[in-house]
């Protein structure tokens, strides 16, 4: 019996189960697809480790933050930008940037907020007493001007094409200055206050938050009266919990899981393009990965279309270079990396490779397939006749050796596109003195730079489009997969998740379905 | 045992003691049989272990991602036949707990030996020399004993970085304490018998005092304490390998594959359970063992 016919039995199987599971339910009118529920319960995959939105770009602390403080503007799942705070922006001259504040907004203490509050906010980011961890994200803000309640004028030092955008992820989250003079750092640590549409309540560690549905948001109060976002770390527990209706979503469903919370009658899987990338990063200062055509053969020695079918179930694209799909500049006409074993042993002939050992250092688990996919990819090279050894990293050594930029070999990295566009993904941190900072060339950085303070689109289309063929070339990273971030969803709710992982509870984005 | 039978009980007293005697020799023949089994166990985990390249069916690292997560079936899957199944990156499993047996015993032995040259070394020294030798090397036991092991091993191995030989001496340094206690007791006692100072005064040297007569009688012990510990050094792998700091992929480790199974405990059950089974059983079979070796070895410590 081969594994087709195998599958093909289980989804049938599958199909059966639902259909006798839903069958009696059909005569309470569709009882699994609807709900009488007024509290929206989530169950994430770590705990909260800060309320400050300054302090933390961690996905699980984001998934708050952007919840109990609002942006100037926002990105949607459409991968489009939408007024926030701000109503409407415009470039008046090439450094100066023009938003109009919305009127009306109140924080969760009923004082009203007003421009002055949005700058300083921003300013704060980058104020080193305050020793946030988005200091990098307005480093192209020279000042900014509050003139009156509705007008906030943000003069950059050269042009930013981009500062729309970079409001939209983190660092952005408006704080109120008023406040946090009141309380303090440590008390607005603990009980923080926005003008979002959710208000905090209470938050018991390693255990849950508990939000409450502001009622006089001003774009809507949300579809449920409280919010209770629960930690549970381990995938098995939270899968469970979904599927016996304990909570309404999940984040972090491994692909393997995904057939199991679509077989059951009641629960859906609802996944978005990540918008980033998996990339082997590659430290180009080491032999023998100082040479490009050895990279050349460890890229074309991996079959990607395997791994996304069987280690994803599917769940995510082969990528055909350092842009993610959905980005600005993304090249559609560019074809997925290829897989050819015989021409990547061709390239470790030619580049006179001598079976010299290529370090692949994992974490396990802590980014999805980390650990399978290295032994996967190391099956693979292995048969074109790399030499490539694997070591299991903690994640605290990864961590510390991601700081110091002393990785051996090759390392998972999950790159998020934070703005949309290249320049805050590979140039952020491919770029001279970036994180990942391990390979220099002069044409790339260049480009690189120009694009990062460029107004013309169509001249950053075109170093863009240079860029990759660079990277190509030389692979600083070797991308191998755009995954689906998975959610396990009850079908009584509605909610599109969003690619950056910013996690939309708003009004227009999340809905019970009502009986 | 006197003392416990209560005073209302008949002065019939033998009949009581011979059915006790009567049970405890059930008893002990039940004991024996489960010792039986057990060296039985270990002995066949021996014979696996050497002869895996010709025992396993498989490769135990070719993977086929296409029959992964494949259930134990006599029916080929990808062209392969799996009686345990495949693991999530479609590897066989009875070949991996097959091979995984080599390096669970190469380790656990290779371990007891460091452990137990180091620590019966640094017993005997302790015990014969005395003095500040005895107060030092006593007072580093202590203070090991007094630390969670696993958390320095974890904190060792993530200094070093995982290799086999870092394993082994971590895994075997865990354990030199046992040997040099023991060692230490016995050696204070025999230091003071007639024997030795016999051969003390007719001109034997301390090597030969040593090496000829205080070894051979504490072998014996240094033999159970090594069974006993075998059983420990086994589990210790097993951990560190499930916490990713023990053996490396892609080398089949028990511990490593039942943490690689974790996530499919409720999809693909045998992944984790096989290994763990098998690895529940030696550590069970072996500490049997050790303390069947104890007793015969060493009457005047007979548990029951």
């Amino acid at each position: 019996m081969s594994q087709l016919t195998r599958r093909e039995l289980l989804k049938s199987a599958a199909v059966l189960g639902a259909a006798a599971a839903t069958g009696p339910a059909l005569g309470g009118t569709a009882r699994a697809q609807t709900t009488q529920k007024r509290e929206l319960v989530v169950a994430q995959g770590g705990d909260i480790s800060t309320f400050d939105p300054h302090i933390s770009t961690s996905s699980n602390d984001i998934r708050v933050s952007f919840n109990v403080f609002d942006n100037l503007t926002s990105r949607h799942a459409d991968g489009k930008l939408y007024p926030g705070l701000a109503t409407e922006w415009n470039l008046q001259e090439q450094t100066t940037w023009v938003f109009k504040i919305r009127q009306g907004v109140k924080w969760h203490t009923g004082e009203p907020f007003a421009a002055a509050d949005a700058k300083w906010s921003l300013e704060r980011t980058y104020d080193p007493a305050h020793k946030t961890r988005v200091n990098t994200v307005f480093t192209s803000i020279d000042r900014i001007e509050a003139p009156d309640p509705a007008t906030l004028i943000i003069h950059t030092k050269k042009p930013d094409p981009l500062l729309p955008a970079r409001l939209a992820f983190y660092g952005g989250q408006i704080v109120s200055k008023k406040y946090f003079d009141q309380v303090g750092a440590d008390g607005f640590r603990a009980k923080p206050v926005g003008t979002g549409p959710v208000k905090f309540v209470s938050w018991t560690k390693d255990d849950r938050l508990v939000l409450e549905a502001n009622a006089d948001y001003w774009g809507g109060k949300p579809d449920f009266d409280r919010m209770i976002l629960r930690a549970v770390p381990e995938m098995a527990p939270r899968v469970a919990a979904l599927l016996k209706g304990e909570v309404d979503i999940i984040t972090q469903l491994p692909p393997d899981q995904g057939e199991r919370v679509n077989a059951n009658a009641s629960t859906r899987v609802a996944g978005a393009l990540y918008a980033g990338l998996y990339v082997l990063a590659v430290n180009s200062k080491v032999k023998p990965l100082d040479n490009p055509l050895v990279k050349h053969a460890l890229s074309l020695a991996i079959d990607r279309e395997l791994i996304v079918k069987e280690l994803w179930r599917g769940r995510g694209i082969v990528p055909s270079g350092p842009i993610a799909k959905g980005d600005n500049h993304f090249d559609a006409s560019l074809p997925p990396l290829p897989y050819d074993p015989k021409e990547a042993r061709e390239r470790l002939k030619k580049a006179g490779y001598k079976n010299e050992e290529i370090f692949i250092e994992t974490t396990s688990g802590y980014t999805a397939n980390d650990k399978p996919m290295s032994e996967a990819i190391q099956a693979m090279w292995r048969d074109a006749g790399i030499n490539c050894k694997v070591e299991v990293l903690e994640y605290s050594v990864r961590a510390q050796k991601n700081r110091e930029k002393s990785f051996k070999g090759l390392w998972w990295s999950d790159p998020t596109s934070t703005l949309g566009d290249p320049d805050g993904m590979m140039w952020r941190l491919l770029g001279p003195g970036g994180p990942q900072d391990y390979w220099r060339h002069a044409r790339w950085d260049e480009l690189g730079n120009a694009a990062r303070f460029s107004v013309d689109e169509k001249f950053r289309a075109q170093a863009y489009k240079e860029m990759t063929a660079i990277a190509l070339e030389h692979f600083p990273w070797i991308p191998v997969i755009q995954p689906y971030e998975d959610y396990g969803l009850q079908k009584h709710v509605e909610w599109t998740p969003n690619p950056n992982q910013a996690f939309e509870i708003r009004k227009f984005n999340f809905r019970f379905r009502r009986a | 045992m006197a003392s416990s039978i209560p005073a209302s009980v008949p002065a019939d007293g033998t009949a009581i003691a011979d059915a006790a005697e009567a049970r405890a020799g059930r008893g002990a023949r039940r004991t024996r049989r489960l010792v039986a089994a057990g060296g039985a166990f270990v002995a066949l985990l021996a014979v696996v272990a050497l002869a895996a390249p010709w025992l396993a069916p498989q490769d135990p690292v070719r993977q086929s991602l296409r029959a992964r997560l494949a259930a134990p079936t006599l029916e080929a899957v990808d062209g392969k036949a799996h009686l345990l199944g495949t693991d999530h990156l479609g590897r066989d499993v009875l070949s991996r707990v097959i091979w995984g047996a080599r390096v669970s015993l190469l380790v656990g032995f290779a371990a007891v030996g460091v452990g137990g040259i180091v620590g019966a070394g640094l017993g005997l020294l302790a015990g014969y020399r005395g003095g500040w030798a005895d107060t030092v090397i006593m007072t580093v036991a202590d203070a090991q004993l007094a630390f969670p092991f696993v958390l320095l091993a974890i904190g060792i191995i993530a200094v070093l970085g995982p290799s086999f030989p870092t394993l082994i001496v971590v895994i075997g340094l865990s354990g030199w304490v046992a040997y040099a206690r023991v060692l230490r007791s016995q050696v204070l006692v025999l230091r003071s018998r007639e024997f030795v100072d016999a051969i003390q005064a007719l001109g034997g040297s301390v090597p030969r005092i040593v090496g000829r007569h205080i070894v051979p009688n504490v072998l014996s012990s240094l033999v159970v304490i090594a069974t006993l510990e075998l059983a420990r050094a086994v589990v210790l792998e097993a951990t560190l390998s499930f916490l990713g700091l023990g053996i490396q992929p892609p080398t089949p480790s028990w511990g490593g594959m039942v943490q690689e199974g974790r996530e499919y405990l409720d999809t693909a059950w045998w992944i984790s359970t096989c290994p763990g089974l098998i690895l529940m059983l030696t550590s069970v079979a072996v500490s049997r063992t050790g303390d069947w070796l104890r007793d015969l070895l060493d009457p005047t410590l007979r548990g029951e």
